[in-house]
């Protein structure tokens, strides 16, 4: 085996070691399986936030699209940078709170302990479990492919070994392994990143270089608009690419479940700035290296292995291998937390809720490590026989998601009258159609992208639905309230005084001036 | 402007910072949020 060969074996083998070394103090308790006690600070936070966020698609599928579309796939990438600032000062303080105050320790849970009722939980779950799935088999994919060229092994040992390794130190260490594997790995995926940035940049002759060798090949890919001008004038379709992943996190379970795990609200502040910078450093370079591919690679008959076949035309050895690793490292640190939340999910929501309710934390333990690695055998298996491209996956499996949760999550922490009937019909909608758009694609003849319109639907559904049924409860409004808590008096309450105080006050400035 | 028609160039170059200056607003309005909360309960605690 070659030297970078030996590089990324090692590199393997240092996440065993830290999902082996939190294996113990995983087991203590069912909380600190799944949620590690509730003990992350701001670093952390934000590296397993942004590294589960940022998967095999920053590698594969963002720069193939920027080979496909041009400067268009920006719009993406713009979105993605703001994400995290977004869905941290969205949901963080708040979820965090009423999370902890209603008792949940799944996103699924936290659904139907808001919205009171279990059909949320098993709508919830059916939506989550399918579309995690996807989003995992997508993960698997590219994790084959890196591999694959990195060792020279074949597609399917590649597969096998790879996705052998996380799910031994997800199952064996819980969510705080794949806490701590994630901050590693974000560090390792901004090194290789920045890394072959830079060499690439310098290589081609800086921004204006590229630009230049673009309007060379064809004017249109410096076009906001794609190349051949494809969306010209569609608005819709470029809202929607920046609100995809500006937005769309709020809606993913195994990024919303980094707000449940951290140590305090006081963690908020510290991750959107760590991960606004971290963002900054990391997002554009993935698809300007896409842009690059269309120069240095025009002939590529995999689009999506622009990064890797750079790595080894432009640099090859030890800096290819930290590269690969870090295109490992991005797959492993999302797939891992999806399998992490899809074992919380069957566990949790599924068995515990309706199979057996007075399951021991040990058994619930075994159940979710069970599952796991269930999840995982099947998505290799999936993985092997049917491997579609990792860019339509993702952009599918995401955009679904988002569309099912981000309404429901938002509304279960801004509106006081948001109800189950609401969560169902945001979730049902928002899901259906975004799958009706993208399946019969939708968004050439209406100029409106798939998130876009399933955003909408998913937004009146929560509003319309939410005047049937029955209103939250007491318990629930107090809880409400509770997760609001900044000022011991509301705003309103603050004006009312004010205006009720203001005569007395003048009575009071005229006595004193009278009495001068 | 670093090969950019001028369309693409000032609707894509800004992003970077804009991100940048609103995570900075947000961590100071953040930071004086987390002050506020520590105060009352500091208060609140003292009266208790």
């Amino acid at each position: 085996m070659s030297m970078d060969g030996v590089i990324f074996i090692i590199y393997l083998g240092i996440l065993l070691t830290i999902g082996l070394w939190f294996s113990r103090r995983s087991s203590a308790s069912t909380e600190q399986y799944l949620l590690g006690g509730r003990s992350l600070g701001p670093a952390v936070t934000a590296m397993t936030m942004q590294t589960t966020a940022m998967s095999g698609f920053m590698f594969m599928g963002a720069p193939a699209m920027a080979f496909k579309y041009g400067w268009y796939a920006i719009w993406y990438a713009i979105g993605d940078a703001g994400g995290s600032i977004i869905n941290l000062s969205v949901l963080g303080k708040r979820m965090r709170r009423m999370s902890e105050l209603l008792g949940a320790l799944s996103p699924i849970e936290y659904l139907e302990k808001r919205f009171e009722s279990p059909s949320v939980r098993v709508v919830g779950s059916i939506i989550s479990i399918v579309f995690l799935f996807g989003y995992v088999c997508a993960q698997f994919i590219a994790a084959g492919k890196a591999m694959s060229a990195l060792t020279g092994f074949t597609y399917e040992l590649s597969l096998l070994i790879g996705i052998s390794v996380i799910i031994i130190y997800t199952v064996a260490g819980g969510y705080l392994a794949v806490a701590y594997t994630s901050f590693v790995q974000g560090l390792i995926m901004v090194l290789g990143v920045v890394g072959i940035g830079v060499l690439a940049y310098f290589h081609i002759g800086g921004l204006t270089g590229l630009n230049v060798a673009l309007k060379a090949v064809d004017p249109t890919y410096l076009s906001i608009w794609g190349k051949d001008l494809a969306y010209y004038g569609q608005w819709g379709m470029v809202l929607g690419a920046i609100l995809i992943y500006s937005i769309g996190y709020m809606g993913l379970p195994h990024v919303v479940v980094r707000h449940m795990s951290m140590k305090s609200t006081k963690t908020v502040k510290g991750a959107v700035i760590i991960s606004a910078l971290w963002n900054q450093f990391f997002i554009f370079v993935p698809y300007i290296l896409g842009m690059i591919g269309i120069i240095l690679l025009p002939t590529i008959a995999d689009p999506e292995m622009i990064i890797t076949e750079l790595a080894y035309t432009l640099f090859p050895g030890i800096f290819a291998a930290l590269l690969l690793s870090a295109i490992m490292s991005a797959v492993m640190s999302t797939a891992d937390s999806i399998l992490m939340q899809a074992g919380s999910i069957l566990s949790r929501d599924v068995y515990q809720r309706f199979i057996n309710k007075d399951a021991s934390p040990k058994t619930m333990i075994l159940v979710s490590r069970l599952c796991i690695l269930l999840g995982g055998v099947v998505g290799v298996v999936v993985a092997i026989y049917e491997p579609p491209s990792v860019f339509a996956l993702v952009l599918f499996a995401f955009g679904t998601l988002g569309n099912a949760f981000l309404v429901p999550y938002v509304a279960s922490v801004y509106s006081r009258k948001a109800n189950y009937i609401g969560c169902l019909c945001a979730m049902i909608g928002g899901a259906t159609t975004n799958i009706i758009w993208t399946s019969m694609g939708l968004e050439t003849s209406t100029g409106l992208h798939p998130f876009l319109a399933g955003l909408l639907v998913s937004l009146l559904g929560m509003l319309i639905g939410s005047r049937f049924g029955r209103k939250p409860s007491d318990e629930i409004l107090t809880a409400f309230e509770q997760s609001r808590k900044k000022r011991v008096f509301s705003k309103e309450f603050d004006r009312n005084i004010t205006r009720d105080l203001a005569p007395e006050a003048n009575n009071v400035s005229k006595f004193l001036a009278d009495n001068k | 402007m670093l090969g950019f028609p001028v369309e693409t160039f000032w609707w894509f170059v800004p992003w970077p910072f804009i991100w940048v200056g609103l995570a900075t607003i947000i961590y100071f309005k953040m930071k004086k949020d987390d002050e506020l909360e520590e105060k009352m309960e500091k208060d609140q605690n003292q009266n208790l």
